[in-house]
């Protein structure tokens, strides 16, 4: 049992810390927070066990944030959403259908055209490494915090046990068995993705080709006739909400608390609309923090990546993940025997003793910047029956190329993601941190 | 006011291909991990892509097919012909039965149950049998290689397989 005795510890003016102890030798924080900034362009993180429905799935290293959507230009006919998972990986907000459907959001329309596209509703495939969403479009007004991005573009991931339009054997294999569809699968009621770029697909998406690719829009004809891949106009494709705020629009800051080694029951921290646009100041960029920019060469195998380096081994398709729950790269002489996973080859690390490597960031233009990174045994650390942990980390597979800066680089640290083609300088999709 | 908002893929559309649904339902069987070279050149076709071809250290070829999009597919051919690992970095998830071939049911049935376990998950990969697989990344850019070990040439080191 996670009880005993409390105690209130640490601080600073926007810091505090409690602290639950299991017996003597295993104490976790019961709760960190970092409560700075406030004001309308703010919002708070939340990092714990999830909604209600995903509380025995071990829930672990998701940041939530709570989302109002409304049906456009309405003030009543509104949803609360809690438990919006929040993801810098990804671009958009998808949300559970069921959370929604009580307002009656209207439909994205696709126009018959000379392509074979028949008329309908638009619905999107929307693919995760492993897994994917399947669900209509909608529009809605988005409210972050005290900020709207009006009439924006979402996705309802359809939850309902028959969906309204059945999912395409294309969109099955794309999700390669993961179809994500409920709270459980999600473990979050939707996702908010606030990456670098202000459109989920773009251009690949424009026409109904999807040469060598699995399909992503769909238009599905009123009646039941089957879904036909579309292209969709770039301006109806689901929106990163926070490129149509009226302002603070140019990209996010994620501050959360530094955690302790055995982690957090729950860690709190702030979401900061805007890079240097609030006038109090609180989305500055540091002078102590390093701007790294992502390669923007479509013709690179690395497009939209910046390189990591531990050690000899450089992995050159590296990105900064809130929606990766660990840390996540390949290094063989890490030992993946833990008692969590299946057999040896699992997906934990479990070293000895805790691995405290420099890491080097690299961006497009050569600029870098060391980091310390921390891998615990993961193992000690599902023991705790915390859910934040600032050490955890697993394999990309052996020998991947990738670095997913995941949910652990965000405790203790400030980082930036601006969005592409956003009014900014310097312009251009980087992080700074 | 905003400045207008570039589309995040630069380059100018992909061309129009009149029915393509009808035309990919139809299409032979292509581009496959352990395939042979032929099915390089109905790739290239197939994906109205430019085709480069280089010779690698190990007497075999390395043929990249570049989209319009800037997707690109490296395919790498050893000396007897076979299509022994392929490298992808694309803008959308490439089609794995297409990529893959029928090491593609492999991969599926192979992704370890912790990688089942519940979330979005921004990397997957396969160890077994002859058949590696890496796949990583996100939407607007996917990256992955897969190869066969029995048909690696010997002396090619992984991470010239990109």
């Amino acid at each position: 049992m996670v009880m005993a005795w409390l105690c209130a510890c640490g601080g600073g003016s926007s810091s505090s810390t409690t602290v639950v102890c299991k017996d003597a030798n295993v104490c976790v924080a019961n709760e960190v927070v970092h409560g700075a900034p406030s004001g309308p362009n703010t919002t708070e993180i939340v990092v714990d066990s999830g909604p209600p429905g995903a509380f025995s799935l071990g829930v672990t290293n998701v940041p939530y944030v709570t989302v109002k959507v409304c049906a456009p230009g309405s003030t009543t006919q509104c949803a609360t959403v809690d438990h919006v998972l929040l993801d810098t990986g990804s671009y958009g907000l998808r949300l559970l259908k069921s959370k929604v459907n009580s307002i009656g959001l209207p439909g994205v329309a696709v126009a018959a055209s000379a392509d074979g596209t028949p008329a309908g509703d638009a619905t999107e495939c929307y693919a995760f490494v492993l897994g994917a969403v399947w669900g209509p479009l909608a529009t809605a007004d988005v409210h972050i915090g005290g900020e709207t991005a009006p009439g924006t573009s979402i996705q309802l991931i359809d939850d309902d046990a028959t969906p309204a339009h059945a999912v395409p054997q294309n969109c099955r294999d794309q999700a390669q068995g993961a179809l994500l569809t409920s709270v459980a699968s999600l473990q979050a009621n939707g996702i908010l993705g606030i990456g670098m770029v202000g459109v989920d697909c773009g251009v690949p998406c424009l026409t109904n080709t999807y040469v060598g690719s699995y399909f992503v829009y769909y238009s599905c004809p009123p009646g039941g006739a089957a879904c036909m891949p579309a292209g969709i106009p770039a301006t109806s494709q689901v929106q990163n909400p926070v490129a149509r705020f009226a302002r603070n629009n140019n990209g996010t800051m994620i501050v959360m608390p530094p955690l302790p080694e055995l982690g957090a029951m729950v860690a709190k921290g702030r979401l900061v609309f805007g890079i240097g646009t609030d006038a109090s100041g609180n989305n500055q960029v540091p002078s102590t923090a390093t701007m790294y920019q992502v390669n923007t060469n479509p013709a690179s195998p690395d497009y939209l990546y910046v390189t990591v380096q531990v050690g000899a081994r450089s992995y050159p398709q590296s990105f900064i993940d809130s929606g990766a729950n660990a840390q996540f790269f390949d290094d063989a002489s890490l030992p993946r025997a833990c008692s969590i996973s299946s057999g040896a080859q699992g997906q934990w690390y479990c070293p000895a003793a805790t691995w405290r490597p420099t890491a080097t960031l690299t961006d497009a233009a050569g600029v870098s910047g060391d980091f310390a990174l921390t891998v615990a045994n993961a193992d000690t650390l599902f023991n705790t029956g915390a859910t934040a942990f600032a050490n955890l980390a697993g394999t990309a597979g052996q020998p991947a190329q990738t670095f997913a800066l995941g949910m652990p680089f965000f405790y203790g640290r400030t980082v930036f993601t601006s969005i592409w083609g956003q009014q900014l300088s310097p312009s251009g999709p980087w992080y700074a941190f | 006011m905003r400045a207008p908002r570039p589309l995040p893929i630069l380059l100018a559309g992909r061309a129009r291909i009149a029915a393509s649904v009808l035309a990919l339902a139809c299409a032979p069987s292509w581009a496959v991990l352990g395939g042979d070279i032929g099915s390089v050149q109905a790739d290239q076709v197939r994906m109205k892509a430019t085709r480069i071809a280089n010779n690698d250290a190990q007497g075999g070829t390395v043929h990249e097919i570049r989209m319009p999009d800037g997707s690109s597919i490296r395919q790498f051919v050893n000396s007897r012909g076979v299509v022994y690992a392929v490298a992808w970095s694309t803008r959308l998830k490439p089609d794995f039965a297409q990529l893959l071939g029928r090491h593609s049911a492999e991969f599926d049935a192979g992704v370890s149950a912790d990688l089942r376990s519940p979330g979005i998950k921004r990397s997957a990969f396969v160890d077994r049998d002859d058949l590696v697989v890496n796949s990583a990344g996100r939407l607007g850019a996917f990256v992955g290689r897969a190869w066969l070990k029995s048909q690696v040439p010997v002396g090619t080191r992984s991470d010239a397989i990109r």
